[in-house]
Parts: C-alpha cells; structure tokens; sequence
C-alpha cells in the first residue's frame, strides 16, 4: 500500500511514504523532475522485486503528474480509429439487400458478431476477438445463403404444387 | 405479426420446437443467447434464418432493443413466442406424448 504527499516545506520535494510487504514504513524524498534518476541500486536500502515494482508504478505515476515520462517505459504507438466490425458490409448490405433481409438477418448477425468481439477485447483477448470476426463473416454468409437457397426452394415447390393441380383438374 | 393462415397445418421442425419451447420457458431472448442456450444445437449462421420463417408462420414476433442512453451501435433484436407460438408448442408436445403411448409395431 502506498501514498503520497507533497512536502509542505521544498516546493521542487515530494515526499513518497510506502509501506512494503514486511510491513515497515519508508519515506523517499526526490525531485520530481529528477524521477527518472531514480534507480533500484541508488536506494539506501535492499528491496524486494514486489517493493521494487509498487516504488516504480507510483513513480512513473508522479513522474506523468509532473509531465515527464520514465525512459523505462516505452513509446506508445499512435493510436488507429477502426471502423466497428460489420460496418462495410452493413452499409453494401443497403443497396443490395432488401429491407426486410437486412433487418431480419444481416443486421442481428452482425450485432451479435459486435458483441461477441468487444466482449473479447474487453477481456484482452486479441486472438478470440480476431476469430469473432472470421466466424460473424461465416455466420453471415451461411445466413444469406441459407435463407436465399430457402426463398428459391419454396417458391419451385410452391409452383410444382400449383403446376400439379392445374394438370389434375 | 398475424400468421398467414391459422388454418393450415402448421409444419414444426425440432429445431423450431426447441426454439419455441426456450422461447417459452425464458420470455424475450437475443438470437444469440439462444445458441449459447441450445448447447449446440443452434448455430449462429441458421438460427436467423429460422427465426425469420418462424416470424412468417406467425409463431413468433420480434422487436428493436431499446439501447440505454449514451450507447450507439446496430440494434439487436429480441424475439418472443406469440400467443398462437404458444399454442402450437402446447398441442405439438400433446401429439408427442399421444406418439409415445401409441402401440409400435413388431
């Protein structure tokens, strides 16, 4: 468990009382703008790693307060905005589909496929949310063809019907 | 959504039983929940176009979800059993069980 407080007397001093796992107390008093001096071997004192790790996370975190990054930490790549999942085939579904396919089939599909993907990264599950999108295409697909080879199977069997009573009479 | 015909013979396939019958039994459901539910049974490319003919036969009726404030996204479609689903599913699980009491043949 850590705090911080800032020292009421050197403006440039933060004090950082940590309390480690052996239970004792520690006060470090260090120049903010100095944070990245900081190393484990400077310490007047042994750590262990667990320590070690809680000094360094409330480090870098002052050290971002203060607008100064840790040369530890490494370069963020920038981010890229992607489109949610689905998104292209839901607006070509528009001009191909009827309304009623789309509102039925493709766009509960493609929701579920969204759910099913967030809910993995959310989970930081990279790989599950990439098979999310490969199996919300082949659901799509299955769906469309499915439906489709349906329609086409019940109107020939609706006019073989209608043939048939009409050679009858 | 009325069926087409209520006096034509209703043709009820397992899957649609099952379907109908988690409809019954749970209230409103996403597609989706009913395949996770179905333990495999269901898949997600087949289940849509299910839902759909059953929306035709008049056995089921189905509404946008309403999402909360602040979210945006497609809408996912909740589905539920209609009173003659309801009906269908009640008479169907007779028929099986007059079935069942039949005397087979040797």
């Amino acid at each position: 468990m850590t705090r911080s407080s800032d020292a009421p007397k050197a403006a440039l001093t933060r004090l950082f009382i940590a309390r480690f796992s052996n239970g004792s107390l520690f006060e470090i008093r260090f120049d903010p703008t100095r944070v990245s001096e900081i190393t484990r071997d400077k310490l007047p004192w042994p750590v262990t790693d667990r320590d070690w790790g809680i000094i360094l996370g409330r480090l870098r975190a002052i050290a971002i307060e203060s607008g100064r990054r840790m040369p530890a930490s490494k370069p963020r790549k920038p981010g890229r905005i992607k489109a949610p999942p689905g998104s292209r085939i839901s607006a070509f579904s528009e001009y191909c589909l009827s309304q009623k396919v789309r509102e039925r089939i493709v766009i509960p599909v493609i929701s579920d496929m969204r759910e099913e993907y967030y809910a993995a990264l959310a989970s930081r599950r990279r790989v599950l949310a990439v098979a999310v999108k490969i199996r919300g295409g082949a659901s799509l697909c299955v769906a469309l063809v499915g439906h489709y080879t349906l329609a086409l199977l019940l109107k020939w069997l609706v006019g073989a019907f209608a043939s048939g009573s009409g050679s009858s009479r | 959504m009325a069926p087409k015909n209520q006096d034509s013979p209703v043709r009820l396939s397992g899957k649609e039983y099952q379907i109908l019958e988690m409809l019954i039994r749970n209230g409103e459901m996403y597609g989706l929940q009913m395949v996770q539910e179905s333990n495999g049974a269901l898949a997600r490319g087949t289940v849509y176009v299910m839902l759909d003919r059953m929306e035709d036969k008049g056995l089921i009726e189905s509404r946008k979800d309403n999402k909360p404030l602040g979210m945006s996204g497609l809408p996912r479609r909740l589905y539920k059993p209609t009173g003659y689903g309801a009906k269908v599913v009640r008479h169907w699980a007779r028929l099986q069980d007059l079935a069942a009491l039949a005397p087979q043949r040797v």
